[in-house]
């Protein structure tokens, strides 16, 4: 901690705040966003919740993510909860007043789904024991506004039980460990594997794609290697420019094989925000460049390009990737029904066809260029 | 990068106060999404709106990274601060608890029309309009 936080009873406001007091417990990992090395105990020792103050360091932030995960245990100690789901179909021009009633009575808001006809499904979600008394309030308040629009559909309640589940985490286990290609090994920062002599990549699933699950992902990483393995043949260096990196899965993939200079360019600044969180993870922070850069604001040439985009970037912006390559291009995105129209004009414009895998929905390859 | 939607999903919550506890735990919990991460960003960008209800809509890919989307405020909470009333009538058949002119609906839905399910302004001036009518507010 920085002698501005040493010492000092932190009050913020923790925004997924589950009670009005929390407690901070003894932390013992490095964090993850800043190295700190270890955090002071504080035992079971309880804040009142304020704003979080304007200067607030970075130290701070990661005191908030420790305390996610005191939250997070709360959260599993609570599964003694009961819910009731409940699905009220209303006409459109009701669904905001229904919205806020259920807010009003203690919903924490409301999931939207269209019906047809004019009609929206709004689920709620309260208490069980709270239901019970809500049901007749909102039985009521429905039949007074089904009075309004009398040549309207009368709003419908649907409920059904909900078992209280650990949220916060249980969408961790959709993620597990992959091998991938000869020599990768993708995983999520929470599970530690084996490397068995893999290159391991540290992918946090978040805002940005390239998660490491997705088929074109995985076709990528294997005609990189591909790629990275023709070079090394020649040079133990080679550069690479991540066109559309997403996550920077390629980009840390590539240094990992052994890329140097490495750029990891996305147009969107989210995908940016996700590709340095991931390099930080993978202890490459000084050695991949994450710049916010459209394909055609890239400048220079590159060894390899790998482009995971979309058909109609891919069409857009062939001719300035292939400018872009010196040795290999990897084109990939595309659906397997696209797949041939694509690569086509690639091979029209000089580009040889070195491998290429169509999987089950999606196709990729990997061209190289005459030298 | 190449994206596949999965599912897009729609909620109302109050800005600066998403938790993984329903509806965004179930709602996003069984598509695989960082809930958490959702939590964290969806509070950063509403920080300024503490309590006041967000339509927001979250696009889910196949590799369940995922984006989401502010949406317009709820017709409503415009219809509210329109009429400068804290509440809608808890009885809207019989208590009217506030007053629009037709001018005051139609910028709501010109607002609004973007985000509603109506195909032209006047579809979407039939909807704010109902809506301001199961709030107890008269249009005159």
């Amino acid at each position: 901690m920085n002698a501005a936080c040493r010492g000092r009873s932190f009050t913020y406001s923790c925004p997924l705040a589950v009670s009005p007091e929390i407690a901070i417990r003894k932390g013992g990992e490095p964090c993850a966003e800043c190295g700190a090395q270890s955090w002071r105990s504080r035992g079971r020792r309880a804040f009142r919740l304020r704003r979080r103050p304007a200067t607030v360091c970075r130290q701070v932030t990661c005191l908030k993510l420790e305390i996610f995960d005191v939250m997070i245990a709360r959260a599993m100690s609570c599964s003694d909860k009961k819910w009731t789901a409940v699905d009220i179909t209303v006409p459109d021009e009701l669904s905001d007043a229904v919205s806020v009633f259920c807010h009003e009575h203690g919903s924490g808001g409301v999931v939207l789904a269209e019906e047809g006809a004019g009609c929206t499904r709004l689920t709620a979600y309260f208490l069980s024991d709270r239901w019970q008394q809500i049901h007749p309030l909102l039985e009521d308040y429905l039949l007074r506004l089904g009075t309004l629009f009398p040549d309207r559909p009368a709003p419908v309640i649907r409920t059904a039980p909900l078992k209280d589940e650990n949220w916060a985490v249980m969408w961790k286990d959709r993620f597990t460990p992959r091998h991938i290609g000869e020599g990768l090994l993708v995983t999520p920062p929470w599970i530690k594997p084996e490397s068995h002599g893999r290159h391991v990549i540290v992918i946090d699933p978040g805002e940005a794609f390239g998660t490491g699950t997705h088929e074109t992902t995985q076709g990528c990483l294997i005609l990189l290697e591909h790629a990275a393995a023709c070079l090394r043949q020649d040079s133990e260096r080679f550069s690479l420019l991540d066109a559309g990196c997403g996550s920077g899965i390629l980009a840390i993939a590539g240094r990992k094989l052994g890329a140097e200079p490495v750029l990891a360019a996305d147009n969107d600044p989210t995908a940016i925000e996700s590709a340095r969180k991931n390099l930080r993870l993978n202890d490459l922070a000084g050695e991949v460049r994450p710049e916010c850069l459209a394909v055609g604001e890239v400048c220079g040439a590159y060894d390899v390009v790998a482009a995971n985009l979309d058909p109609m970037a891919l069409r857009q912006n062939g001719a300035r990737l292939i400018a872009l390559a010196k040795r290999f291009l990897i084109i990939a995105g595309v659906p397997k029904d696209q797949w041939e129209s694509v690569k086509g004009p690639f091979l029209d414009k000089g580009l040889s066809l070195e491998e290429e895998i169509v999987g089950q929905e999606w196709g990729c390859g990997l061209f190289s260029k005459s030298r | 990068m190449a994206k596949k939607v999965m599912a897009n999903v729609k909620l109302q919550i109050p800005g600066a106060e998403a938790k993984p506890s329903p509806p965004v735990g179930p709602a996003l919990g069984q598509h695989g999404v960082n809930i958490m991460e959702f939590c964290k960003a969806f509070n950063a960008q509403t920080q300024n709106q503490p309590g006041v209800i967000i339509p927001v809509q979250i696009t889910i890919f196949a590799d369940r990274s995922f984006k989401f989307e502010l949406k317009t405020p709820p017709a409503s909470y415009l219809l509210k601060k329109a009429a400068g009333i804290d509440k809608g009538s808890k009885e809207p058949n019989r208590d009217k608890v506030g007053r629009l002119t037709m001018a005051q609906i139609e910028d709501i839905a010109k607002l609004k029309m973007q985000d509603l399910n109506a195909k032209d302004l006047e579809g979407a001036v039939k909807i704010i309009m109902g809506s301001a009518r199961s709030m107890g507010i008269e249009v005159v």
